[in-house]
């Protein structure tokens, strides 16, 4: 009974929106995103594609983050895939907090050298609206791990 | 489960961390009754490396004991920031009764805590029982901290609930554990308070209010003996000296990256409006086939990792090539057209660094980050390279300072060569770029730069200097070894694992014999309580050199425990090799030993 009210409560609070990710995403230099989710939803795939862990522009971060300097990692997570939950009872209308569940199958370093981790890995996001635009502001740099999609780097991290 | 530090005059100013359950169990547990003046109210406790972990509602953080006593034989413990200088806050009384023996003694020196080794193994030199025999009309509450004084970061104490986690209005009330199972003076309890009880009144201090020796120049040595700590404070500088020559070394790359990007631009708009437009398109198709080729790369070729950063670096400048063709002005998409010139560090700055480090008592200011070794810049020199017609890029390849031309073997069996601009950063080393190790063999002393030492060779000579001999793997050749040896007389071993606090250009590494993968930081300073340490270090992620804070525990600051990283050690250049360079540079003339400018 409690197990049911539960999940019936978790259906209601979280609305489950899977993400489907195809081809590597382009650099936007502007965020002119309207809604949180696309802001996270651009992140997460450049995130994929491994330009969070090194490349990303100080202009892509002030743009869609509040960061005031770039994630400084030396290793990152390969994850097959993640999912995106909103967690509506936290949100307003200039703050939104999702959640990202990831399926993480390793952690990896520059080298290549590959550690194997089999666990689900759950993020907290909070996106604000700051002078008209949705920014990350959880978590912060310091606190970001990068997760790369297998599937987007299987070139080079078999 | 107790160890003793050794103490020494350094440690004995500078806070120590509790790690992996070692603790500095060894010196007074004090117990501090409320001033006169209502500073103070409580307990402390003190270990013998002046700090008090314990009671962080009340105050902890790091303290020395004022040599000299008040009229009643009591003596003031100061409080001292995580760089070993007074605060400035009010001193706290130690009364007579609560001083050990050694403390208590005419001859203690004005850093010490402890007067030899057999306070030091005695551990716990005044326990709660006789602090309560010898004040027993104290308040025995843990009684908020007047709410003027600053309340610094909580400790974690291994040995039991961190005592960071209280809440400073309800401390914890629990049982006095015995001396030997918890020597951690924080974890003793507090215990209620009786508010009828009066606080002891004290004598008035003398006006002094730290012990503050006179300025020495910098390049004279006095005996040890006489002037521990002038000699200390020499010392210190000239590490900072050497921090600073390394943030030297970064500028150096700033300087070559924002003089390359200056030929670039000044190319580019040399160029009619016609052939402007048609090099970025050029630019973009070129840039997106040399992220082709990064990605069909054969992986012998380079590391995947920084296979990665350049594809990802190529995809990000064909993506801008791309943005400026469809926007009116190239620049919105490449901002460093718009700059008539980019911050460079110019030589007064380097000049101001010198003195600055020059000066004992003003520590360096950390590494700042120059929009000249951004990703953004980096990228628009690669736009902005490949955006020139072929005849003038080959011509002005020869004039960049920081471009790498990699041959890459390719899956279908060609091999493609690809002028590459770089940040600084080129994994292993290369003609233009340096890497963590490489960056760190070139901040090093000229007469200890003997190698380009890898990650591998740091991990030898901290073996060797700590334990007198290397045990493989790996296995050198006789001959690197014997260099090896001979150059770990010139390093000390930190122990970390012991709660060593670190100094700065103390070198960080981490590695493991049997990861094929490494990294060194330089350290620039460093705070043992949050176990944060400020470094510089030749970045792959980032590309480039760069300064940032390095935490040697993954674990939350709120930790009852918190575990060194593993596979992390630190190198100290000995005194010995300090002191040889301060009389280097004394016979020279010259306030020391410059490498200003100097790469690997």
């Amino acid at each position: 009974m409690i197990r049911t009210l539960l999940l019936s409560v978790f259906v209601l609070v979280f609305g489950l929106c899977p993400v489907a990710l195809t081809a590597p995403r382009g650099l936007e230099l502007k965020n002119q995103f309207s809604t949180a989710e696309a802001v996270l939803n651009y992140f997460l795939e450049r995130d994929a594609d491994g330009f969070i862990w090194s490349g990303l522009l100080d202009q892509e971060r002030r743009e869609f983050t509040n960061w005031k300097a770039s994630p400084a990692r030396d290793s990152f997570y390969l994850a097959r895939g993640f999912q995106i939950t909103s967690d509506l009872k936290s949100s307003s209308p200039l703050r939104s907090v999702m959640a990202v569940h990831y399926d993480i199958e390793s952690v990896r370093d520059s080298a290549g050298t590959r550690v194997p981790v089999e666990k689900k890995l759950q993020v907290r996001f909070v996106l604000e609206k700051q002078k008209g635009q949705w920014k990350i502001v959880e978590p912060d740099a310091e606190h970001f791990t990068p997760v790369l999609l297998s599937s987007r780097v299987k070139e080079y991290f078999p | 489960m107790r160890r003793n530090c050794r103490p020494t005059a350094t440690s004995a100013v500078m806070g120590f961390s509790i790690f992996l359950g070692a603790a500095a169990t060894s010196g007074a547990y004090t117990q501090l009754t409320q001033t006169a003046s209502g500073i103070f109210s409580g307990r402390i406790a003190v270990s013998d490396l002046g700090r008090a972990p314990g009671e962080a509602q009340v105050r902890s953080g790091y303290f020395r004991m004022d040599p000299r006593f008040t009229a009643d034989g009591a003596r003031r413990v100061i409080p001292l920031d995580s760089q070993g200088k007074p605060t400035g806050e009010t001193p706290i009384v130690v009364p007579k009764e609560a001083l050990t023996d050694a403390q208590a003694s005419k001859s203690i020196g004005p850093n010490s805590f402890l007067a030899n080794e057999k306070d030091s193994k005695k551990g716990l030199a005044c326990p709660p029982e006789k602090i309560d025999q010898a004040l027993p009309h104290l308040p025995q509450a843990s009684a908020p901290s007047t709410p003027s004084l600053p309340t610094p970061a909580p400790i974690p104490s291994p040995e039991s609930s961190s005592p960071a986690t209280t809440p400073p209005s309800s401390p914890p009330v629990v049982s006095t554990p015995p001396v030997s199972e918890s020597p951690i003076a924080g974890t003793t309890p507090a215990v209620p308070s009786t508010p009828s009880e009066p606080p002891r009144p004290l004598p008035p201090l003398p006006p002094q209010s730290s012990y503050n020796p006179p300025p020495i120049a910098a390049g004279s040595l006095p005996p040890s003996r006489l002037f521990p700590n002038i000699r200390t404070r020499i010392e210190d500088a000239e590490r900072e000296r050497l921090v600073s020559d390394t943030q030297n070394i970064a500028r150096e790359f700033e300087s070559r990256a924002a003089e390359d990007l200056r030929i670039l631009t000044n190319e580019f708009r040399k160029l009619p409006i016609a052939e402007k437009r048609e090099g970025i398109a050029r630019a973009a198709q070129t840039l997106r086939k040399q992220q082709e080729h990064f990605d069909q790369a054969d992986r012998s070729t380079m590391k995947p990792g920084e296979r990665l950063r350049f594809r990802n670096l190529l995809s990000t400048a064909s993506d801008k090539a791309q943005q400026a063709l469809s926007v009116e002005a190239f620049e919105s998409a490449i901002p460093s057209l718009a700059q008539q010139s980019l911050p460079t560090p110019s030589s007064a700055a380097l000049s101001a660094n010198s003195t600055q480090a020059a000066s004992i008592s003003a520590p360096v200011a950390p590494l700042a980050q120059t929009q000249a070794v951004s990703p953004d810049a980096l990228t628009d020199r690669m736009v902005l390279l490949n955006a020139l017609p072929t005849a003038k890029r080959q011509q002005i390849l020869k004039t960049l300072k920081l471009v790498e031309t990699p041959s890459l073997k390719l899956k279908s069996g060609e091999t493609v060569q690809i002028a590459v601009p770089h940040n600084g950063y080129w994994l292993g080393g290369s003609k233009t770029g340096t890497d963590c190790s490489g960056l760190a063999s070139a901040a090093l002393p000229a007469d200890v730069r003997k190698l380009r030492f890898t990650t591998l060779d740091f991990r030898a000579l901290y073996q060797i200097s700590r334990t007198g001999k290397y045990t493989p793997p790996p296995e050198f050749e006789a001959e690197r070894l014997e260099t090896l040896t001979d150059l770990s007389k010139q390093f000390q071993a930190i122990q970390l694992q012991l709660g060593d606090p670190l100094k700065p250009f103390d070198l960080l590494v981490y590695r493991l014999a049997d990861e094929p993968t490494g990294h060194v930081f330089i350290v620039e300073k460093y705070d043992p309580v949050q176990m944060e340490a400020q470094v510089i270090e030749a970045s792959q992620s980032y590309g480039g050199i760069r300064s940032r804070s390095f935490n040697l525990s993954a674990e939350p600051f709120d930790a009852p425990r918190r575990y060194l990283r593993p596979g992390l050690f630190a190198l100290r250049l000995s005194n010995e090799s300090i002191a040889r360079r301060c009389i280097l540079a004394k016979k020279s003339g010259s306030p020391s030993p410059s490498k200003s400018g100097k790469t690997s």
